[in-house]
This record gives structure tokens, C-alpha cells and sequence, in this order.
């Protein structure tokens, strides 16, 4: 579904992301892992063409998605949160989907423009019943707490009807009892169909949910397979083991 | 009765003047070059009934429409720029067409005189509402009804998705663009929609005085501008009314204090920056408002 090819990025001198191929199979959730700094993020936002490629080239639905401004990627189907919260503070839960729906081919441009009709409401309202923010659609997301507004940037990708969700360490700063909801929230996307490329340098949930791991380290892969391979993997404990300390 | 007219009229041209500086800074950005739009406006307009003999509302509607194309064309290139440097490369842009202005001659005989821009002299002569029987009663009306169709048109823009969506631009244009939207179109339509509004004001503006200068469009219009956006707030299409509407409070009520008016003016709006740093009117009010409202209406449906 989609597929990395030898894609390099270089910050000046530095190489963020270095001759880096995956690909990412369709129905599946598939875990991207690493260190603090090993072009996790970069690679995300490579994909959505927030940077340009250095080299290399991605491909999504066989399409050739690498010099695609980024509402384009969007619109193509890919999602994405961000790893520190970005939701339109100014703007009710409601609002922040509603500006990130994916217009009905039957409906007209003019008229999205201007109003929500009767199954555009139905659409977006399932979508924050999904995401249990339903009875908070009228609270400026500003106001939200932070386990609220990362389901929020979860359900505004959910708005936009992806066929491929990217989530950039969802977990980051929430408890047990909300990473456990989160992984819930991820196993009932996957089984509705949305193919999921989770990001994350806690192992535990990436283990626990991923078919797939990718395992990074500065800016190449240096691990792929399944969760129980990589853990076992001499490389990746090594890698590891080598970063906890200083973290 | 003539001063109270005058004050309405100015007022409204004022307010499409506030309109066009809110409508960029909705997007996160400020522009210190609106008045360059009211000036072609005010030109094209006068131009169009002056020399043409076109009627009034074309000439204003064609000020608009010019003043649109325009902010299309620099909003373009501008709005790769942001922050102070866009505020730099717009004000450029005011200057470049105040200087134009002064170098631009085109003038023909009308019924026995020269009419027409006639560089830094300015353009005289623009005297459609006095050869066709207008009083400034009337005058005051056309403006009214014409600032209020275009408030009308705002509120009903901000309740819809693309309100919403300029707003999300300029809450967080990378987030925006990760929500699949156009920000380049959102940002130069914005700019595009806030020249014409203030061609349309300078159009007013044009036909109210009867004459233009160039010296008319300087950096003071760009600053009054804006400050009406800056007091006035962000929250709604109600916040440049209020700022202008704060302004002109603030001008005609401190005249008694004579000499000291302007000192007392500036602490004024020092003081009323800092009670309310987002402006009278800014998103936590107009969310607090709708709130009421909301739950009003659920209320009573609830009762029934």
C-alpha cells in the first residue's frame, strides 16, 4: 500500500533518514521503532511531504505520492497525527472535523463549502462518537485535556477518511489506563478497514498491537519483522539498551 | 445634523477598511499594505465615473473587483513570506502603488474642465454625488446599507466551513494541511477577499471627500488599520466594528480636552490593550456567547 524506496533526507550535513526502504502492507498495523533521534518523525514527515525527499521516492496505491504537497498526500488517503499536539485551538471539536472532512463525490463543492448537510452530520458525528469526544463537540479545543485533544487530532484524521492512519507517538505522556484505551481504539480501526503505521518508542504497545515492526537507528533500518523477531533481534537490544541510560 | 451624517459615512468606510486588515489577520498574518487596495479602489472607481461616466454601483463594484485581481497577483508571491517580513513586503507594496499614484496622469476634458488623476496634485473633481442630487443624508445611507450587506455576508461566511477553515489556517497552517486543506488558496483567497474589501471601502471613500491625493494613502491608514483589528479582536466580524467604533468614540468624545486629546488618546488605547490583549472582542467571548445561545435554544427545545 504504501512503499518507501531508498529514501534519503539530509539536514545539512546531517543524515536523518539514510537509504530507508519498508513497505507497509494493507489491513495491517505496522510499527515504526527506534532511539530518540533515529528519523522517526522525520520519516512521517517525509511521507506527507512536509519536507522534501533528499532522494529516494514513495508510492502510495502505486502512485508516485514523493512531490505531492502535503493536502494532496492528504486527500490521497494518508493520515497523520503529530507527536507534540497540533488541534486548531480556536476552533470547537466539531469545527476541527469539520474543516478536515472529505467531501461526498455526490456532493456539491459550492455547498460544502457553506454548510454540513444531513449525512455529512451523520459522518462526522460517528466519527466522534468513535472516538468518545461526542459529547464534547461543542468546546473549543483549547479547552480540551491532553488525552482529549490526541483523541481529537486522531478523530481529524478519521475525518478525512484515510485509507492509511500515521500516528506519532500517541502514548507519549498518557497513563496505563489511557494507553490501554488507545490500543483498543487502534485494534477497532485496523478491523474497520484503516490500515495503521504506528510510531513509538515505547516497546511495550508497539509489541503488543503491531504485525509488523520496522526498527530504526540513526536514520537506517536496522531491524524488520515480526514483534517477537525484532525483540530477539542482538542489534536492536543493542541499540536499546544503549539509549535507555541516557533517557 | 451634516456632522453626525459625515461621522456615520466615515464610520462605514472605516469599517470595510478594519474588514480588510481582520480578513488577512484570520489567516495569522498582518498587512500593513490594505490601504494600497483602498487606493485602487478609490482611483479605478472615480476613474470609471469620473471619466467613463459609468454609473455609481459599477464603478464601485469594478474598484472591487480590480482590487481583488490585484490581491490575488501580490498575495501570490507575498504570502510566502510571514510575520514581519509579510508585514514588510506588504507595506512595500502600499508604497509602491502610493508612488504610483504620483506619477500617474490621466486626465480628460469633461464638459469644459480637465478631470482626472493628475499625479501628486491629486484627482478633483470627483463630484458624482453632487451632479446627481445626492445629499449627504442619502450619502450616508448608500454607505450604511452597502457596509451592511457586506457585515451580512460575513457573519453568514464565518458560520460556514470555509469561515472555519480560513480560521484553522490560522490557527496552525501545518496542521491545516494535514487536515487535506489548500492552505496557498485559503491564504490568497483571504487576501484577495480583504482587498476587495477595502477597494470597495476606497471607492466610498473616493466618491465621499470628491478629491484623492496620493498623500491620502500613506503608512498612518496602515496603522489605524490595523490597530482597529488589534483593539477591536479576532473573535468575530463584530470585533474591527468595534475597534472602529472604539476609535471613533475615543477621537470625537476627547475633543473638549484640547491639546491634551492625543496623549489621553494614546493611554487610552495602551490601557484597553492591556485589559484585553486579544482585542473586545476576542474567541473566548464570541465562544462564551454562541455557548449562551446554544444552550438556550436546547433549553427551551428540551422544555417543549
Amino acid at each position: 500500500m504504501l512503499v518507501l524506496d531508498q529514501v534519503v533526507k539530509n539536514f545539512g550535513g546531517i543524515q536523518a533518514v539514510n537509504d530507508l526502504s519498508f513497505e507497509v502492507k494493507a489491513g495491517q498495523i505496522m510499527a515504526l521503532i527506534g532511539p530518540n533521534g533515529s528519523g522517526k518523525s522525520t520519516t512521517l514527515n517525509l511521507i506527507t511531504s512536509v519536507y522534501p525527499l533528499t532522494s529516494g521516492a514513495i508510492y502510495f496505491e502505486d502512485r508516485d505520492i514523493t512531490r505531492l504537497p502535503t493536502y494532496q498526500v492528504i486527500r490521497a488517503g494518508i493520515a497523520r497525527t503529530f507527536q507534540n499536539i497540533r488541534v486548531f485551538d480556536n476552533l470547537t471539536v466539531w469545527d476541527n472535523l469539520w474543516v478536515a472532512s472529505k467531501r461526498r463525490p455526490e456532493e456539491s463543492r459550492l455547498k460544502s463549502w457553506i454548510t454540513a448537510d444531513r449525512a455529512a452530520r451523520a459522518w462526522l458525528n460517528e466519527v466522534l462518537k468513535n472516538s468518545h469526544l461526542y459529547d464534547r463537540r461543542d468546546v473549543l479545543a483549547g479547552n480540551l485535556s491532553l488525552g482529549e485533544a490526541r483523541r481529537l487530532e486522531v478523530a481529524r484524521g478519521m475525518a478525512t477518511d484515510p485509507k492509511l492512519l500515521m500516528l506519532d507517538e500517541p502514548a507519549a505522556g498518557m497513563h496505563v489506563t489511557e494507553i490501554a484505551e488507545l490500543v483498543d481504539t487502534i485494534r477497532t480501526l485496523q478491523q474497520q478497514g484503516t490500515t495503521i503505521l504506528l510510531i513509538d518508542h515505547v516497546l511495550d504497545l508497539v509489541m503488543n498491537v503491531a504485525h509488523k515492526v520496522v526498527v530504526l537507528n540513526f536514520g537506517r533500518k536496522l531491524a524488520e519483522g515480526t514483534p517477537a523477531e525484532v525483540q530477539a533481534d542482538p542489534k536492536v537490544r543493542s541499540a536499546y539498551l544503549g539509549t535507555k541510560e541516557e533517557a | 445634523m451634516d456632522y453626525v451624517y459625515a461621522l456615520v459615512t466615515q464610520t462605514g468606510i472605516h469599517v470595510l477598511l478594519g474588514l480588510s486588515v481582520y480578513t488577512v489577520a484570520l489567516t495569522g498574518q498582518v498587512s500593513f499594505g490594505q490601504q494600497g487596495f483602498y487606493a485602487i479602489g478609490a482611483y479605478v472607481s472615480a476613474i470609471a465615473t469620473v471619466l467613463w461616466g459609468v454609473p455609481l454601483l459599477p464603478a464601485l463594484l469594478l474598484g472591487t473587483v480590480v482590487s481583488a485581481f490585484i490581491g490575488v497577483m501580490v498575495g501570490f508571491p507575498a504570502l510566502r513570506v510571514k510575520g514581519l517580513y509579510l508585514a514588510i513586503a506588504t507595506f512595500a507594496f502600499g508604497e509602491i502603488v502610493r508612488n504610483g499614484l504620483n506619477i500617474l496622469y490621466v486626465t480628460r476634458e469633461v464638459n469644459g474642465i480637465e478631470v482626472g488623476p493628475v499625479g501628486p496634485e491629486g484627482f478633483r473633481h470627483i463630484s458624482y454625488f453632487n451632479d446627481n442630487g445626492w445629499t449627504a443624508f442619502e450619502v450616508m445611507i448608500l454607505v450604511v446599507a452597502i457596509v451592511s450587506v457586506v457585515l451580512v455576508i460575513y457573519a453568514l461566511l464565518e458560520r460556514s466551513r470555509l469561515g472555519a477553515t480560513v480560521r484553522a489556517v490560522g490557527a496552525d497552517e501545518l496542521a491545516a494541511a494535514t487536515a487535506g486543506i489548500n492552505v496557498v488558496w485559503i491564504k490568497v483567497g483571504a487576501f484577495a477577499i480583504g482587498a476587495a474589501a477595502a477597494g470597495l471601502g476606497g471607492g466610498l471613500y473616493a466618491h465621499y471627500t470628491t478629491f484623492l491625493s496620493p498623500l491620502a494613502f500613506g503608512l498612518s491608514v496602515a496603522i489605524i488599520a490595523v490597530a482597529y483589528v488589534l483593539v477591536g479582536g479576532l473573535g468575530s466580524w463584530l470585533g474591527p466594528v468595534a475597534g472602529v467604533l472604539f476609535f471613533l468614540v475615543l477621537t470625537e468624545g476627547l475633543r473638549f480636552l484640547g491639546e491634551y486629546r492625543m496623549m489621553i488618546y494614546g493611554a487610552v488605547v495602551v490601557i484597553a490593550m492591556n485589559v484585553r490583549p486579544y482585542g473586545l472582542v476576542d474567541a473566548k467571548m464570541v465562544h462564551l456567547v454562541k455557548n449562551l445561545f446554544r444552550t438556550g435554544a436546547r433549553g427551551a427545545r428540551e422544555e417543549t
